[in-house]
């Protein structure tokens, strides 16, 4: 018995720390990204060299866009409002699918409806949904995108979270809940939530990257954020003309978008317990 | 990079094109020389801007589409065509117009062998005819104002007699847009084949691509080109690229920031047509926040109008002095030159009673490069006068049915910019057509009837001077700049045209060196 604890207790431990390592890029990212704002050079809106200008030139290491504008100093301004309401959407998200997903594998009619309506949903092509949304509501700008995001993407995440909670409605402790007495929320938030917090984790991660993907999309279809803002998608949307004199105007958001996204993905991956990474191995 | 893709292009010859080779042949290093004397033969490749959605091959129909207008202008010629600096009307299937003494009626006399494609002689029913069809479309008053279709009448076979309701010194130059003669009785449905008179002959059209064939009869001499092939772009950084490996010769309209990208590659000419377009930051007149002259004033002294210059148009324009026409020979140069003041604004807002407070919304379009980057460099220069002004971007087609001419504080571009009594005529008198800033002037309604039954050209000149200065003062057109033409073309081709507006559609001069 105590052999056996000995040996439990390192292999648990251990990885802990290793586990972090992935995680370091994103929240250096996120750090560089909400501070941005004290870093940069120059106003977002003040044009500082030729339109495209080279990098390097009326001291903008990495040129100029379509105005002229230093393109670092948009960059570190650009990356906080996108971080903000991807951060925002994933958590909302991620809120609403797990309440819905754990009452919903308790009551069979509850269950019922929330399976079609995801159902429905989730068959709705995303980007008309977000069409739609930010043209019916005109001025809404990033409210509406990020708005938009919610009730897209709630549908699948409640999926995810249900499937993850059905084998534990079934399991001997909830049904002894359940025998004693216990009332609905108290099963769904004490006895299930509980025991959800890898998937919890996991679907967060991932519903941040999704909300960067999409509040990017809306971005580059110009329903978000509009101009002079410097937003990360909107400045590769504004400087395609000119990629060929300065490319960094395009390509420094750009890489920006997916450095956010693969790293936050990987940390998400190595903060999730233990058990989930190797249930998806296995 | 472009070496190499160039290089690949030519090395990957399985496409076989002769003109591929030919765009090769030009090799890095030989610099475009002008000059030389016009040599026959060659086809011509022409890119143009246009959608699929605007196409139309009517010539009295609205074209909205470069290509369109371009094809149409080719086929079927104006009875006047837009002419150089001293002189900006000049003679096109029109050889000669002459006035009578109360300037009310016009007679254009037709050029000599003047004749459709087909053969058929010109004559002035076919002109009158098609005079009227063009008056009879939803925008024919603006087109023709002041002449009714009844007024349009043959006098012969060869002569054309107009007569305007009121005493009009300027009417030839409005016979030289869309004044795009057909044969008398053409039917709706063969419009689109039918012979035109131009330099050129339609071979083929599909599509909004077309090539045309040399009229080897064309009454306004030798045409040098043997075909123009046109080919439709849907946007100017795709119509740049194709120019650049060699698929066409001309790039129309690329502009600047296209223009930048070839400057590095001498074997591409970039030729620039200065006055061509404005693009004015228009203010309702007649209601809101910009009914106040002072308002519209102080607007006129917040904007950098070098910084505008040189960050939205990358240096390829001029600065322009809130007055439309600056192609015109008697633009008043002499008015003084607005500049940026940012007390004097704030003064004149201030007295005004403006409210600070409040955000205003500027609604774009981006139909053409600049367009919303000028309302957006413009936004942070108000700003630094504590004017708060929003950029609301607008999707092409919504901008025309929800703000143009409704707005009361938005960007538009005018492509024909050549002469200051176009612009009075069409949008700033009282009830013009488009009058896209609800401006009503007594004063400086009077100044424009002056100027139109004003014959002697000085005291014209004199008048017309008055009527810019009162353009200058008070009128709701805030224009910062005038952005150049800018079209790039292989350096084989020689004599293109260099006019503003639609003067860029004039290629029969065009021809191509060895």
């Amino acid at each position: 018995m105590s052999t056996t604890a000995k040996a439990a207790r390192p292999r648990t431990r251990r990885p802990r720390p290793r586990a972090l390592v992935p995680a370091v890029p994103a929240l250096l990212l996120v750090l560089l990204a909400l501070t941005g704002p004290l870093l940069a050079a120059h106003p977002v809106d003040r044009p500082v060299t030729a339109p495209y200008g080279e990098a390097g030139t009326g001291g903008a290491p990495l040129g100029g866009d379509q105005l002229g504008r230093d393109v670092l100093s948009r960059l570190l301004h650009g990356g906080s409002a996108l971080i903000g309401s991807a951060l925002a959407v994933a958590a909302v998200v991620t809120f609403l699918a797990t309440l819905l997903g754990c009452f919903a594998v308790l009551g069979p009619r509850l269950g019922r409806l929330v399976e079609r309506a995801a159902d429905t949903a989730i068959l709705l092509p995303s980007v008309l949904g977000i069409m739609l949304l930010a043209l019916a509501w005109p001025g809404g700008g990033r409210l509406a995108v990020s708005a938009a995001a919610v009730v897209l993407g709630t549908p699948y995440a409640v999926r995810i979270v249900a499937g993850a909670a059905a084998p534990l409605a079934a399991t001997g402790f909830v049904e002894a809940a359940t025998a004693s007495g216990e009332r609905l929320a108290h099963l769904a938030l004490r006895e299930i939530l509980p025991n959800l917090r890898a998937t919890v984790l996991a679907l967060f991660g991932l519903r941040f990257v999704d909300a960067v993907y999409v509040i990017a999309m809306a971005g580059f279809l110009q329903l978000g954020p509009r101009p002079p803002e410097a937003d990360w998608a909107l400045m590769i949307r504004e400087n395609g003309p000119g990629i060929l004199l300065n490319p960094w105007a395009v390509l420094a958001p750009g890489l920006a978008i997916g450095l956010l996204a693969v790293g936050v993905n990987l940390a998400a991956n190595a903060l999730a317990p233990a058990t989930v990474r190797r249930a998806a191995l296995r | 990079m472009d070496f190499s893709r160039r290089q690949a292009l030519c090395t990957g010859g399985g496409l076989g094109a002769a003109a591929l080779l030919a765009a090769c042949g030009g090799g890095a290093g030989t610099a475009p020389a002008a000059g030389g004397s016009p040599r026959r033969g060659g086809t011509l490749r022409v890119g143009a801007l246009g959608r699929t959605s605007a196409i139309t091959r009517d010539p009295h129909g609205t074209q909205g589409n470069e290509s369109d207008y371009l094809v149409i202008a080719l086929v079927h010629d104006t009875l006047t065509a837009p002419g150089g600096k001293d002189n900006n009307t000049v003679a096109r299937l029109a050889s000669a117009f002459t006035p009578s003494k109360d300037l009310r009626t016009w007679r254009f006399t037709l050029a000599e062998g003047a004749a459709f494609h087909d053969g058929t002689p010109v004559t002035a029913d076919d002109v009158v005819w098609s005079l009227r069809r063009l008056r009879g479309t939803p925008s024919g008053a603006a087109r023709l104002p002041g002449i009714t279709a009844g007024h349009i009448t043959a006098d012969g076979k060869r002569t054309v007699v107009l007569v305007s309701d009121y005493a009009n010194a300027e009417l030839p130059l409005l016979t030289r847009l869309s004044t795009f003669v057909l044969k008398k009785d053409t039917p709706d449905k063969e419009i689109p084949g039918a012979p035109g008179t131009g330099p050129f002959k339609l071979d083929w059209y599909r599509g909004g691509n077309a090539r045309l064939l040399r009229n080897t009869d064309w009454y306004g001499g030798a045409v040098h080109l043997d075909a123009i092939e046109v080919t439709m772009f849907q946007s100017p950084q795709a119509m740049a690229n194709a120019m650049l490996s060699g698929q066409i010769d001309v790039a129309s309209n690329a502009g600047a920031v296209a223009a930048r990208t070839a400057r590095a590659r001498r074997d591409v000419q970039v030729v620039r047509r200065p006055d061509d377009m404005a693009m004015p930051i228009v203010m309702r007149t007649s209601g809101g926040p910009f009914a106040d002259a002072r308002v519209r004033e102080a607007m006129k002294l917040l904007v950098d109008r070098e910084a505008m210059v040189r960050q939205v148009l990358s240096g390829y324009g001029s600065v322009a002095n809130d007055i439309l026409g600056t192609g015109d020979p008697a633009y008043a140069g002499d008015l003084p030159q607005r500049r940026r003041d940012l007390a004097r604004a704030q003064r004149l807002l201030t007295d005004a009673g403006f409210d600070f407070s409040r955000t205003y919304q500027l609604v774009t379009t981006e139909d053409v490069a600049g367009l919303a980057e000028s309302a957006t460099l413009f936004a942070s220069q108000a700003r630094e006068a504590g004017v708060r002004i929003e950029v609301v971007k607008q999707e092409s087609g919504a901008f025309y049915q929800k703000t143009w001419l409704k707005g009361d504080f938005y960007t538009n571009y005018w492509g024909t910019n050549d002469s200051v009594v176009f612009f009075a005529s069409k949008t700033l008198t009282t009830g013009a057509g488009q009058n896209e800033t609800d401006w009503s002037d007594q004063e400086f309604d009077a100044a424009y009837r002056k100027v139109l039954a004003t014959a002697d050209r000085t005291a014209r000149t004199a008048a017309l001077r008055d009527l810019q200065r009162i353009e200058h003062d008070r009128s709701g057109y805030l224009l910062w700049g005038m952005a150049d033409g800018i079209d790039l073309a292989a350096p084989k081709v020689r004599g293109l045209p260099k006019l503003p507006g639609y003067g860029r559609v004039q290629l029969e001069n065009v021809w191509l060196a060895p």
